[in-house]
């Protein structure tokens, strides 16, 4: 009896010792598992899988996948994610469930069957703390508007991406939007830059060279920091003077002569002091006429901006693209009547 | 007893590895075959399959809404994913026939549309033309850049000559050689290769009016005239003397037009209209004097004709009847007293007849 209880005590011992080492086999297995998750982003993730296939990739999602981190791995650009979410008609990724990247152009201008997108391009030109006039927004209304933004889903998008947008090259996300701040005021870096940049959004700063430096303008050092930050700077001509008056007195080559310099010497401006490519020109007042456009076109602006209120569809004349400014005496429902994003068509 | 420990060991081994497999193999999310591979794992057939029918699926659900390039996507996703489906790759075929057709079409009457200046039809027939195959770029083209953009204006040099002398033709000034000069990255004095051609950029509107664009417009305007078409002559005309006022040789064509015009009505008998079109013409010369004196003779005589049947209807005291004809003859002559006093008369005795009955 004794030596009954002597063996059934070690069997016992022995399989204690046997779920206690398999309990430790499976805590390895997770362990590292979670270190390939923790390290190796879903390069190494077990789960992972995807098949190469002729026009798309099916993909088998890690735990750690998400839409964004699938479209930085196949698009190359994170911000991609919502083409897999839309095409899979899901809102977040289910690990293990097949995905399809597809690799086709799709949703291209946005253009369906009973409607075709509209991206609002959004232009506001001075803030402030304390007051607000019609060309002066505060700080307070520029905060709520940056948050309705963001809660209702819009996607902030630079110029390339709208002007690949309209040249048909690549879809957008449903709620596009555009910001450019016109001018250069000092207010643009001391109070739109950190709400923007508390939002993750970025914008497009239209200057005119002559104005930078000046007491109420930005400094080129500071304009320098927003670029870094992901602003692009781009040109609002060098002294921001109508380019569509010409006076009569005057000889027209004269007239000419102001139109190169006024978009020559804005753009060399911005090249030499960013290093970067000046592509996008915003006419002063919105103004412009065929032969600024085709100057434009010379010089190798690829899309100019005008004034005129609307959103923009793909098929829109690049070199009149209309942009709403923002007054700084519109409440939110106004400001929320700029964002229109699709317009319904009806083919017969 | 040595013994027995190893076989205990080699156990302990044995079921740490069995519940190793187990753990993975019961895990909801892990599969064991992904896990034993590192990335480029195999799905398997069945879900290859599910995949592939639920792309077939959404291929129809595209189809309905006749979102045709969509549902061909689909499908092709579906056939990549079950390739031994014939019927989904023959769908792909009657589908890819069916976009490219579609679309088509649309083009070819958003060209019609085009062409007969109705930019809005036209507009909405590339938008669909795209819309059924976004790969149509003749759709995209005329969609964003024709529509959009006047036409680029150029010049092809024949022979040698000066860029004043080019400037001259094309803008009638040939100080605006410069322009030409910097859009064509030439020096301002340079005299063009033969051969070449060069762009003119668009002068802006508020420039004053060269003689270029007048021998344009005058042109055009006698190229409307000789095909009959007279509205759009006026509206050449019209746009010239927006620029120069009174300028003889529109105004002459002008002329023309409502001659031609009112010989059309006079034609078909319709003399007043005809007297109506010549009151337009603006400057007065003895042939126009003399046309509009025939045409003044020939409402007169009608309206006489009319006057004089009404006259033998009055005589027969047919009064309903002779009111009638006065009353064509007013129509024609609304300044003849005479006809307006018998008309009432005879509506004044008829009224009493009328009354007496």
């Amino acid at each position: 009896m004794r030596r009954y209880c002597e063996k059934k005590r070690t069997s016992l011992f022995w399989i204690l010792l046997i779920l206690c080492a398999a309990l430790q086999s499976c805590t390895l297995i997770d362990k590292k598992a979670d270190e390939k998750i923790l390290h190796t982003f879903a390069e190494k993730d077990p789960l992972f899988s995807k098949l190469k296939m002729d026009g798309f990739i099916m993909v088998r999602p890690g735990v750690t996948d998400t839409f964004n981190s699938l479209a930085a791995r196949f698009f190359g650009d994170k911000n991609k994610g919502w083409l897999i979410a839309k095409f899979n008609r899901q809102d977040r990724v289910i690990a293990g469930k097949p995905l399809i990247v597809p690799l086709e152009p799709i949703y291209l201008g946005g253009l369906e069957n009973d409607s075709y997108q509209t991206v609002p391009v959004l232009v506001y030109h001075q803030f402030s703390n304390d007051h607000s006039d019609k060309m002066t927004i505060k700080a307070e209304d520029f905060f709520e508007q940056m948050l309705y933004l963001k809660e209702n889903d819009f996607s902030v998008i630079d110029l390339d991406q709208l002007i690949d947008f309209m040249e048909f090259r690549a879809p957008l996300p449903e709620k596009s939007v555009v910001i450019t701040i016109d001018d250069g005021w000092l207010s643009a870096y001391e109070i739109a830059y950190p709400i923007l940049k508390s939002f993750g959004y970025s914008a497009t700063l239209f200057v005119y060279t002559d104005f930078i430096g000046g007491e109420k303008a930005m400094k080129w050092s500071q304009i320098k920091e927003m670029a870094q930050n992901g602003f692009n700077v781009q040109s609002h001509t060098k002294s921001h003077q109508s380019l569509t008056i010409i006076h009569e007195s005057a000889p027209f080559e004269e007239y000419f002569r102001f139109l190169v310099r006024e978009l020559e010497v804005s753009k060399n401006t911005i090249e030499d002091y960013l290093n970067t490519d000046c592509r996008y020109l915003a006419y002063p007042f919105g103004e412009t006429n065929e032969l600024v456009i085709s100057l434009a076109k010379k010089m190798g602006y690829r899309a100019a901006f005008t004034v005129n209120r609307g959103s923009v569809p793909f098929f829109e004349n690049r070199y009149t693209i209309g942009r709403s400014v923002i007054y700084g005496d519109s409440d939110l429902d106004q400001f929320i009547n700029n964002l229109s994003c699709q317009k319904a068509i009806n083919f017969k | 007893m040595k013994i027995r420990k190893f076989q205990a060991l080699f156990w302990v081994m044995f079921m740490i590895g069995i519940t190793g497999c187990t753990h993975l193999s019961i895990s909801p999310i892990y599969s064991d075959k992904v896990a034993l591979q590192d990335e480029e794992s195999l799905f398997d057939e069945k879900e290859m399959f599910a995949v592939s029918y639920h792309y077939w699926q959404r291929a129809n659900e595209s189809e309905t809404v006749k979102d045709w390039y969509m549902a061909r996507y689909f499908l092709h996703i579906a056939h990549q994913l079950d390739p031994a489906n014939n019927e989904i790759e023959s769908k792909i075929s009657i589908l890819t026939e069916k976009i490219r057709s579609e679309s088509e079409a649309h083009f070819q009457k958003g060209l019609e549309s085009y062409d007969i200046k109705d930019l809005e039809k036209a507009h909405s027939f590339f938008l669909e033309a795209l819309q059924i195959n976004p790969e149509n770029r003749k759709a995209m083209k005329y969609l964003v850049e024709v529509l959009n953009q006047p036409e680029q204006k150029t010049f092809n040099v024949a022979e040698e000559k000066e860029m004043e002398s080019i400037a001259q033709e094309v803008y009638g000034d040939p100080e605006k050689s410069f322009l030409i000069a910097y859009f064509n990255d030439l020096p301002d004095k340079s005299v063009p290769e033969i051969g070449s051609v060069l762009m003119i950029p668009p002068l802006p509107i508020n420039t004053p009016p060269n003689a270029f664009d007048l021998a344009e417009s005058l042109a055009n305007a006698r190229s409307y005239l000789e095909s009959k078409q007279y509205s759009r002559t006026l509206k050449m005309t019209r746009k010239i003397q927006k620029q120069i006022p009174d300028h003889p040789e529109a105004l002459q064509i002008e002329k023309e037009v409502y001659y031609q015009i009112a010989r059309e009505f006079e034609k078909f008998g319709k003399y007043t209209e005809a007297l109506n079109v010549m009151g337009n013409i603006k400057t007065n010369c003895e042939s126009i004097q003399s046309y509009i004196e025939h045409l003044q003779q020939l409402v007169k005589d009608r309206a006489d004709f009319y006057y004089h049947r009404g006259v033998r209807y009055f005589v027969n005291e047919e009064l309903e009847k002779a009111i009638l004809e006065w009353k064509n003859a007013l129509a024609i002559d609304p300044t003849n007293m005479t006809t307006q006093k018998d008309i009432e008369n005879a509506e004044n005795l008829l009224e009493k007849l009328h009354e007496i009955e």
